[in-house]
This record gives structure tokens, sequence and C-alpha cells, in this order.
């Protein structure tokens, strides 16, 4: 470890502090993950997932691990950029001005593109019946060359028949995990992974964070799970206290592009089981086929990188 | 009549069930007893016997079990262990394996009072990261477990269909 020479800090988090590195003989850089306890649940969890994961193109790579005085600290790629600095932008896929000029920020291509590589990741984790349980596009990682990368793992585990509901960032959380009903651990699936997918395909049409609790003209906040009722309930389930929304309230880009729509919608799926399998998205042809980047996408994306570096 | 098969087993069994056969062999230590000056299979059948009870008593899965028992086999193989120290090792493997699979991992003073506090914790921590290098930081091996579950549900899934056709036939 004594090879790497600390250059800054990337990230700090409960766990511990993540240093962009450089190695003293080679020059190249890494990111190291120093957790700052000694070993704990989640710290093993990561480990295990990221050394079964080894080697896939869209989940970040661990090149070396090290344990000094009890702590670990993990040895990454560094991947320069996060999905979120791409898309929430404010402006999703519309038009707006900027420096006179009317331009769309970033292509439905990047949107195809980033989401089917994140379910490229998700399929090859949930046949090993493993949930990243924290999909967030702050956590799904960009490249120079815009590969995903999945980063993240330390909420990731085996699934099992009973987990604790208190994970994933509450804009990205599906229904079910927020419908406790005062229950210690509830059963779900891989489907929660596929919701998070869901809300970050939106985030990116819309431009912004589209599940955060807002502000309503009463100044009372309506939270997450409220807004999720609101514009996705099951029809059968809406009581009338809660006026119903519908999703165009919330999500107008997504909802004027048929093709964006039918992807988005069939992964919000109230019902988790009617949710897409990773897998099944995958094999989506017209999706698949939107998915192919031109250079001048590229170049749109890249600047949009550029000017968030500002 | 036949359980229903679970939900993984529909979307990914098969698939899950290749990859975890592809990887068996990579985690599963064949002679795991053979650098070992001090320990004999019988003290190995011992350790395991013991810790049966000791997973239950802390409601810790089959699949728990199993990984530990995997943790313990692969460390043996990689280092000598004296006889004396045998017993930290079965705990030890048992709290790595716990933190992976289960909601919650037992408390180590828990785990120490279950071998007549013959150890400190420090002296579990210390193991702990050890092993953790030995393996090369290699956790996610397939269990007994796990191919059990997946024999399983392809037993029900088998049933439920032979019972579908057969009441066609009627």
């Amino acid at each position: 470890m004594e090879n790497y020479l600390k250059l800054s800090v990337i990230g700090k988090g409960t766990y511990g502090t993540v240093y962009k590195v450089k190695c003293r003989t080679t020059g190249k850089e890494f990111a190291l993950k120093h957790h700052s306890d000694k070993v704990q649940d989640t710290t093993v969890r990561e480990l295990s997932c990221l050394t079964a994961l080894k080697g896939h193109l869209h989940v970040v790579y661990m090149h070396d691990c090290f344990i000094s005085d009890g702590r670990v600290a993990m040895l990454l790629s560094y991947v320069p950029y996060t999905l979120s600095g791409v898309i929430h932008n404010g402006h999703g896929l519309n038009m707006c001005h900027e420096s006179g000029q009317v331009k769309q920020l970033i292509p439905l291509s990047f949107v195809a593109h980033f989401s089917r590589q994140v379910a490229h990741a998700l399929s090859y984790m949930h046949a090993l019946n493993m949930v990243h349980r924290d999909l967030t596009p702050f956590n799904v990682l960009l490249t120079e060359d815009l590969t995903v990368k999945l980063a993240d793992m330390g909420l990731s585990r085996q699934a099992s028949k009973w987990m604790s509901p208190n994970l994933v960032t509450e804009a990205y959380r599906a229904p079910e995990l927020f419908d406790q009903c005062e229950r210690y651990c509830l059963e779900y699936t891989c489907a929660i992974d596929m919701w998070s997918l869901g809300v970050t395909i939106a985030d990116a049409m819309e431009g912004k964070v589209v599940f955060y609790k807002r502000v309503d003209q009463h100044q009372e906040t309506i939270p997450t799970y409220e807004i999720i009722v609101k514009t996705l309930g099951p029809k059968d389930r809406s009581c009338t206290a809660i006026a119903s929304w519908g999703p165009d309230t919330i999500m107008p880009s997504v909802m004027k592009c048929t093709l964006v729509k039918r992807i988005v919608l069939g992964l919000l799926a109230f019902r988790d089981t009617e949710r897409p399998l990773a897998h099944e998205l995958l094999r989506d042809a017209e999706w698949a086929h939107v998915s192919h980047m031109n250079e001048e996408d590229r170049v749109m994306v890249i600047d949009q990188i550029r000017k968030g570096e500002k | 009549p036949a359980g229903q098969p679970s939900t993984w087993y529909l979307q990914y069994g098969d698939i899950g069930y290749k990859i975890q056969r592809e990887k068996e062999a990579q985690f599963h230590p064949c002679k795991s007893l053979a650098r070992q000056p001090q320990l004999t299979a019988e003290a190995r059948c011992t350790l395991v016997s013991w810790l049966i009870p000791v997973h239950k008593h802390f409601r810790l899965s089959f699949e728990c079990c199993c990984l530990a028992v995997n943790i313990m086999d692969r460390f043996l193989a990689s280092t000598p262990v004296a006889a004396d120290c045998f017993q930290l090792l079965g705990v030890t493997a048992l709290l790595i394996a716990s933190k992976q699979v289960e909601v919650c991992s037992p408390r180590i003073s828990h785990l120490l009072s279950f071998c007549c506090d013959a150890f400190t914790k420090e002296q579990l921590c210390n193991l702990e990261c050890l092993i953790l290098l030995r393996l090369n930081f290699h956790l996610a091996a397939p269990t007994l477990a796990f191919f059990l579950d997946y024999y399983t549900n392809y037993t029900e899934a088998a049933q439920l269909v032979s019972e579908k056709t057969g009441g066609d036939r009627c």
C-alpha cells in the first residue's frame, strides 16, 4: 500500500474515505477505498461481491486489497465520472437555451446506452442471486469512453428470504421497500434493482431526481412514497383521499416518447412481479437499436461532462 | 402436492446453476488436511458437528453454515493451524460467513463465550484478517445449500409440470 501516493479525496461516507491514488512505480491512477472501521458486515459483502464479479465489463474492477491494522483498503479502478454528473443537468432531453443557442444536452442514444450496460451488469448479478440494493445515478460510474461501471457494492448481498428494508437511497427505492408494516425485515427480489434502473432512466429524461420528495403549493412535503402511489399506484388501491397525478405530471419527457414510455413504465410497474428482468430488457430490440451512439452523440455527452467539471 | 418453486429459480435458476457449477472447482479444496501436522479428519468432523448447533443457536441460515465450513476448509488448505486454535478458526469462519449472508452477524463476545472464553477478541479479529488475506478475499463460494435448493426447486417444478399434464389426461 506504501506504493500508492494519495493525491486527493474523492468521496467520504460512513464506511470511510475514497482517495485518488497514484502508483509510485507505474504512475497509474487508482481509487483507494479506505474503510475506517474494523472489518464490518458491509465490507465483507462488498469484498465478496467484487471478487465474484471480477472481470465483468460493467462492474468496477478491484485490482488489489490490503489490510493494515485490521482495516480493509480496496484498490479499485479510477473511474472519473458519475452518471449523475451527466444526467442531472436540469434539462434532460429537452432543448434548452445556452449561450445564445437552442440545443439538446444529452441524446436519447446515451440513455439507452447506459441503461443497457447497467442491465448487463444486473443480469449477471441477479443470476448469481446477488441484489445491488443501492442502484442510483451516483454510483453508476462512467469511464472516459462512456463505459458504465457499477460501484458501491457495500449493500449488495446474496438475496435471501429476509433482508433488512433499510436500503436504497430514498428517491430510487422500490415501493415494496416502503411498505414495511412495522416488520423488521421483508421479502423482496432483484426486481428492486429494476425499479431503481427505471427511476434512473426517468431522471435522465427529465434532467433531475424525479422521485425526490417535494413541497407542494401549501408548503407541505410530499414524500417519495406518496409521489409513487399518486403517479404509479395501482388503480384499485388509490384511495379517494390521495388525488391521483398520473405519470405525465412528474415525468412529461418520458411520456412524450412512446419507446421510453414503454421502457420506463415497464420498469416502474408498482407490483414487482410485473417488472421486466434485466436480461429481458436486454432482449428489447427497439431499445437496443436506439442505444447505438454516433460520434456526434458522444461529443454531446463528453461536452456535458466537461461542463460539469468546471 | 409439490411446493411452489422460488421466484429466483423460475427467473434465473438455470443460468445461475451453470455459473455456480463452473465456479465450484475454484472454491472446493481437495485434501484440506494434507498440510496440517496437528489436525486429523476426526478433529475436523468434531468441529463441524459443533458448528452445526452453534449456527442454529444464533439462528443463522444453512447457507451460512455451509459457507463457514467452506471458508474453514480453504483456510486449512493454505495454512497450518495449531490444534488449540482450531475452534477459534471455526467461530471466525462462522462470523465471516454470517457477515456475508445474514442481516445481522452475531456479536463477537457471544461467539467467544461458546468457546468457553478461551480466546480474546483481538485474537479473533487478527485471525479474521488473516483468513480474508489467505483466501485472497474470494468469499462467494457455491455451497451445498445452493445446490440443494436448486435441486429441490427443480424437482418441484418438474412435479408441477407432471401434475398438470396428468390432469389434462383425466
